[in-house]
């Protein structure tokens, strides 16, 4: 590597271009290529098989050959160098020639140093490091396809799962569909193909939105019921059913029957909601009327009683006077003290808790029997709710399973 | 000499209506006929929908279910068998999925779509109805004509949704449409009634009349004031469903695959994944177990139940203890 950098400051110091250099390195090769066959000839069999051997063992070799090589073209290229200072100052137009040259001269030098094996090693050498060179390039960008198996492959295999192929033949499809289309012209009356294109591709934001996708699709539908109408018309195809026109419907007359119940039965639904909030309603005010009726009475009632009192100071005044005066209030005013005295509140009987307590625990009448059943209380059914059963002990919902018991109950059970 | 003038006139006659076909040439007939039918195992429901497609297309033949799943080029003989030139036939696996097939033979494309969110007519109550036999308008999204295989989704759903003109049973008259809408990289089908809500008398009147020419006039005019009178609105009719293509074929159920649907999931896969994800608590769970068996046996818990047992491994487990606390010190 060394010598391959020495070459290039070489170069650069004598302003070579590369692409000279290039077919000068071809050259080389090819005078070395002949001057090696040239050997072969010359030498004979036994030197060739040595060669052979050499080149078998240069792997294993090859460190202290080049080594060795290395020092011996030092030697000869600082010569060198010295030669082609001496030369460059003479000829600086033919430098490139001289190179050659140079090289030449090295390896004879070479072989008339190390004799004729030595010299087949470094030209074998020097050619394989010339090689090697570009070989090492070439390599770095190209990475062995081993390595990136074993590294970088299979951890992407598990991350990316294996992948369909798209295909997509554009050119079979538009032909296929070229093959069947219809030969539907501008000419042709819209009354034999019935296709409308909507003007502007539907556009839907949110599949999963049922409302705008079905008013998307029923504003597309609408339009082209418009659009055909019209066009139908201009042609003066028919296009309404006229009145008196009857035949078999898509819907048979009994489907129709069961849609209509469902219509009906949902509009009564509604209604029985809508009643029910309204009945709800009702109460909530019904309440507030109820109060307000409540005062209303307590009110009169104190009207009353004010009336009263008046009446008995006005009595009280009398007594003065005329005692049995025929006055009309005097019943009245009987009734009226009555009302307000003892004695009436015990004539409408116990009150409301005794009633309740006696109602409870029995006080007068007969008491055997009064739980025990009879014919009417049997037929009552005014207690019975269907959606009662089905609820469970919560009220609430379906009845709910028996939870499985665990496995260790199940298998004492048998 | 009769036969001679039979001749002549045969002659002239084939000569008209020859003329006759060439005038009506580019207007010419599009012959279409649909073989609908299913495979084996299908649900009510997609029974359902076969029937509501066969009421509402009156130039499909449906056939018996078709027995076979895997070789389904047979439908082509069976379609010839039939003079069909439109197949639309259901695939129906596990009893779950449903697979609608949409070819044109003998060698035109095929077309395989995933049926999802079917609602057949029955179900839907839909106020909606029609005549069954009109020919329906078909309304297509504008997204059908930016891809080339939506291009020939379009072209097959209009041959085979489509009514041709005259067909046997068809009705003259339209109070239909479907509407073909691209979302989500699936096909929505809808189809929905025309109501036509006159406003003026006159129009009902001039549009039930047929007659003379002045009067077909006349009933022009009067649609052409009544466009402004009359108000339309639609009323859906059913079925609903959704279709995602999954994959083109060049041949009609064979040849090569022009167009395969990336997006595409199958069913499986995904319920696969929904069972996996749950089967994942459970394996986490028994791994948690073995790890806490491993643990205690570490422990040596379980051989030394302190209390219980006694014996020699109490013993055991005291000397080792005891072992423990010198080592400490």
């Amino acid at each position: 590597m060394a010598k391959a950098k020495l070459r290039q400051i070489l170069a650069a110091d004598k302003g070579k271009v590369p692409y000279l250099e290039k077919q000068k390195k071809l050259q080389k090769e090819a005078r070395k290529r002949k001057r090696i066959q040239d050997e072969k000839e010359g030498s004979g069999s036994e030197e060739g098989d040595e060669e052979e051997k050499m080149q078998v063992d240069g792997e294993w070799e090859s460190e202290s050959d080049e080594e060795d090589s290395e020092d011996d073209e030092r030697v000869i290229d600082m010569s060198k160098l010295e030669d082609s200072d001496s030369e460059s100052e003479d000829e600086d137009e033919d430098e490139d020639d001289d190179e050659e040259e140079d090289d030449e001269e090295e390896e004879e030098t070479k072989k008339s140093r190390n004799g004729i094996l030595k010299s087949s090693k470094t030209t074998t050498t020097a050619a394989d490091e010339n090689e090697e060179e570009e070989d090492e390039d070439e390599d770095e960008e190209d990475i062995p396809l081993s390595e990136i198996s074993e590294d970088d492959h299979d951890p992407e295999a598990d991350i990316i799962p294996r992948q369909k192929l798209t295909i997509d033949n554009h050119s079979a499809l538009s032909a296929s569909q070229a093959s069947i289309a219809l030969p539907i012209k501008k000419s042709t009356p819209f009354s034999i193909h019935h296709t409308i294109i909507t003007s502007e591709p539907v556009e839907i934001k949110d599949v999963d939105d049922d409302l705008t996708r079905e008013l998307a699709f029923y504003t597309q539908a609408l339009n082209a019921a418009k659009q055909g109408r019209a066009l139908l018309l201009a042609e003066g195809a028919p296009f309404s059913r006229p009145t008196d026109y009857f035949a078999e419907m898509v819907k048979s007359e009994e489907h129709m029957g069961k849609i209509k119940e469902k219509i009906k039965e949902q509009a009564a639904m509604k209604q029985a909601s809508a009643d029910a909030k309204r009945q709800r309603d009702l109460k909530k005010f019904g309440k507030q009327v109820q109060v307000a009726r409540l005062q209303e009475r307590q009110k009169e009632k104190r009207e009353m009683l004010d009336k009263i009192n008046v009446l008995k100071r006005k009595r009280a005044g009398a007594d003065l006077g005329d005692e049995n005066e025929g006055d009309p209030f005097d019943i009245a005013i009987e009734k009226a003290s009555n009302v307000n005295g003892r004695e009436g509140r015990d004539r409408r009987g116990p009150n409301a808790k005794r009633q309740k307590k006696n109602e409870k625990f029995g006080y007068g009448g007969k008491k055997k029997f009064s739980k025990s059943g009879d014919a009417v209380s049997s037929g009552d059914l005014t207690g019975f709710n269907s959606k009662g059963m089905k609820k469970n002990s919560f009220g609430s919902g379906k009845k709910v399973k028996a939870p499985r018991p665990g496995k260790s109950k199940r298998q004492g059970r048998k | 000499m009769s036969a001679v003038l039979k001749s002549v006139t045969d002659a002239r006659s084939t000569k008209s209506k020859e003329e006759s076909t060439d005038s009506t040439g580019p207007d010419k007939k599009f012959r279409q006929r649909v073989l609908i039918l299913s495979s084996r195992g299908v649900t009510y429901r997609q029974r359902h929908l076969l029937q509501d497609l066969t009421s509402l297309l009156p130039h499909s033949r449906k056939d018996s279910k078709f027995d076979t799943k895997s070789k389904l080029f047979q439908l082509n003989e069976l379609a010839d068998l039939y003079n069909c030139n439109n197949i639309l036939f259901f695939e129906a696996r596990k009893r779950e999925d449903l697979y609608m097939w949409m070819s044109k033979p003998p060698n035109g494309p095929t077309i395989k779509f995933h049926v999802q969110n079917l609602h057949t007519m029955e179900e839907l109550h839909f106020s909606g109805n029609c005549l069954k036999g009109s020919r329906p308008l078909l309304s297509f999204d504008k997204t059908f004509e930016s891809k080339p295989y939506l291009m020939v989704v379009k072209e097959l759903m209009v041959q085979t949704f489509g009514v041709p003109k005259g067909a046997r049973k068809s009705k003259p008259f339209v109070d239909h449409v479907m509407s073909f809408t691209v979302a989500d990289g699936k096909v929505w089908i809808r189809c929905y009634q025309i109501c036509e809500a006159e406003l003026g008398k006159k129009d009902a009147k001039e549009n039930g009349a047929e007659g003379d020419d002045e009067e077909d006039e006349k009933k022009k005019k009067g649609k052409k004031t009544g466009r402004s009178e009359t108000e339309i609105s639609l009323l859906e009719i059913g079925p609903r469903l959704v279709l995602t293509p999954i994959i083109i074929q060049e041949g009609s159920f064979g040849g090569p695959i022009i167009y395969e649907n990336k997006e595409y999931v199958s069913p499986n896969v995904l319920r696969a994944e929904y069972r996996n994800r749950r089967a994942q608590k459970f394996n986490v769970r028994s791994a948690q177990k073995v790890g806490r068996e491993i643990k205690k046996k570490a422990l040596r818990l379980d051989k030394h139940r302190i209390g219980g047992g006694g014996g020699k491994d109490w013993e055991e487990l005291q000397a080792g203890l005891k072992d423990l606390f010198q080592d400490d010190e």
